[in-house]
């Protein structure tokens, strides 16, 4: 049925003498199958182009993983630091702890380009990745203020006319917010630390009366 | 149909699909990997974030297990007494300086009891809500003094962290 099918395709090509439609008559006439291979090959190295740029993909995200991984580890050691120094009751006199950057050989984020900052409520570290920014933050469980101890007593002195320490309490009422909101307020901004010097936690206390008692308000001071 | 129809058949029916049918298998494989190395990545990263709360909770339970006003005769002991006063409604100001060392972020309150449940006390500021809200919670096993250092019963001290909205 087929062969003679095509034996009359034939005779109603070579009756026309028009050059495309011989063309166009060749094409249906060959039998080989070319055009057959050339889809499905072309098909094929489509799709395997397809998978290997999934798979490359997926490699790339996962080293972006990795270096996030590590972002993150930075930031949870030097914010687990500064609750842990918050942590230690201190009896009478006050502690203070050195944290130190960790620069091992073998990290992804060179320490150049990290961006460390600590404000009252958050440890935050960032850095620039082929024009992306990557980030990490953590909440401390203490209250927080990235201060050096003379930089918070004179912020003190400014506002109350009085620095805070056991000898000169700051006269406020209870619940204290004038002190605590100040202090909440000024701790807002943030303190960008140089990796290569020690970061300096220690505790300190504000203490304040409403005339009858002392009460000692602790804080965790922050500063390089 | 026996097999042995299926493996003589040479009609090569399947034949010049053949590489249709393995790039369809290699595509599944692919999407199966990934599907299972997405789902683990997002459950190891649901336990390191549930882990990293925990220990928070464990060691500000560890800190109040340590805290100097609610300590008894001996540093080691709890005083039932100073749990009296902390928790009962009056005490606004102790039970301010006891939670005024910690982050204003941290939503958390404080459940003390015997290991007999004979008594209870809870510490709260007062100022959230856990309704519909994850809480993550640490024990730590205290000793309490009730009334003198003779009679001292096993307690727990349990903290309790709200999650915030955003967490």
């Amino acid at each position: 049925m087929k062969m003679k099918k095509r034996k009359e395709v034939n005779v109603v090509c070579h009756n026309l003498p028009d050059p495309a439609t011989d063309m166009i008559c060749q094409l249906i006439d060959n039998d080989r199958a070319w055009a057959d291979l050339i889809l499905s090959k072309t098909a094929l190295i489509l799709a395997s182009v397809v998978i290997l740029t999934a798979v490359y993909a997926l490699a790339a995200s996962s080293s972006d993983v990795i270096e996030k991984n590590e972002l993150e580890l930075i930031t949870v050691d030097l914010a687990s630091h500064i609750d842990s120094a918050g942590s230690i009751h201190p009896g009478t006199e006050n502690l203070t702890v050195t944290y130190v950057f960790d620069t091992y050989a073998g990290q992804l984020i060179s320490h150049e380009r990290l961006n460390i900052s600590v404000t009252g409520e958050y440890v935050t570290s960032s850095f620039e990745d082929d024009g992306n920014t990557i980030c990490a933050a953590r909440a401390l469980s203490y209250r927080t203020v990235p201060f050096s101890p003379e930089n918070l007593r004179s912020v003190l002195t400014g506002k109350f006319a009085a620095d805070g320490t056991r000898d000169q309490p700051i006269n406020s009422p209870f619940p204290y917010t004038d002190v605590t909101d100040l202090l909440s307020s000024t701790a807002a901004e943030e303190l960008y630390l140089n990796t290569s010097r020690d970061v300096i936690i220690e505790q300190a206390s504000v203490f304040v009366t409403d005339g009858s008692e002392v009460r000692e308000l602790e804080y965790i001071l922050v500063h390089q | 149909m026996s097999i042995s129809s299926f493996t003589s058949d040479e009609r090569a029916f399947l034949e010049p699909n053949n590489d249709i049918i393995s790039i369809a298998i290699v595509v599944i494989g692919f999407m199966v990997f990934a599907a299972i190395l997405s789902k683990t990545f997002i459950a190891f990263d649901d336990n390191s974030n549930a882990l990293e709360s925990y220990e928070q909770a464990a060691m500000i339970a560890k800190d109040i297990a340590a805290y100097p006003p609610l300590q008894g005769s001996r540093p080691e002991l709890i005083s039932a007494e100073a749990l009296d006063i902390i928790a009962s409604p009056s005490a606004k100001e102790e039970r301010y300086m006891f939670f005024q060392r910690f982050s204003e972020n941290i939503d958390l309150f404080v459940e003390v009891s015997t290991d007999d449940n004979r008594y209870h006390w809870t510490i709260d500021d007062g100022t959230g809500s856990q309704n519909g809200r994850d809480i993550i919670a640490a024990s730590v096993p205290v000793v309490i003094e009730l009334g003198s250092n003779v009679r001292c019963v096993p307690g727990t001290i349990t903290v309790k962290i709200t999650q915030n909205l955003w967490n």
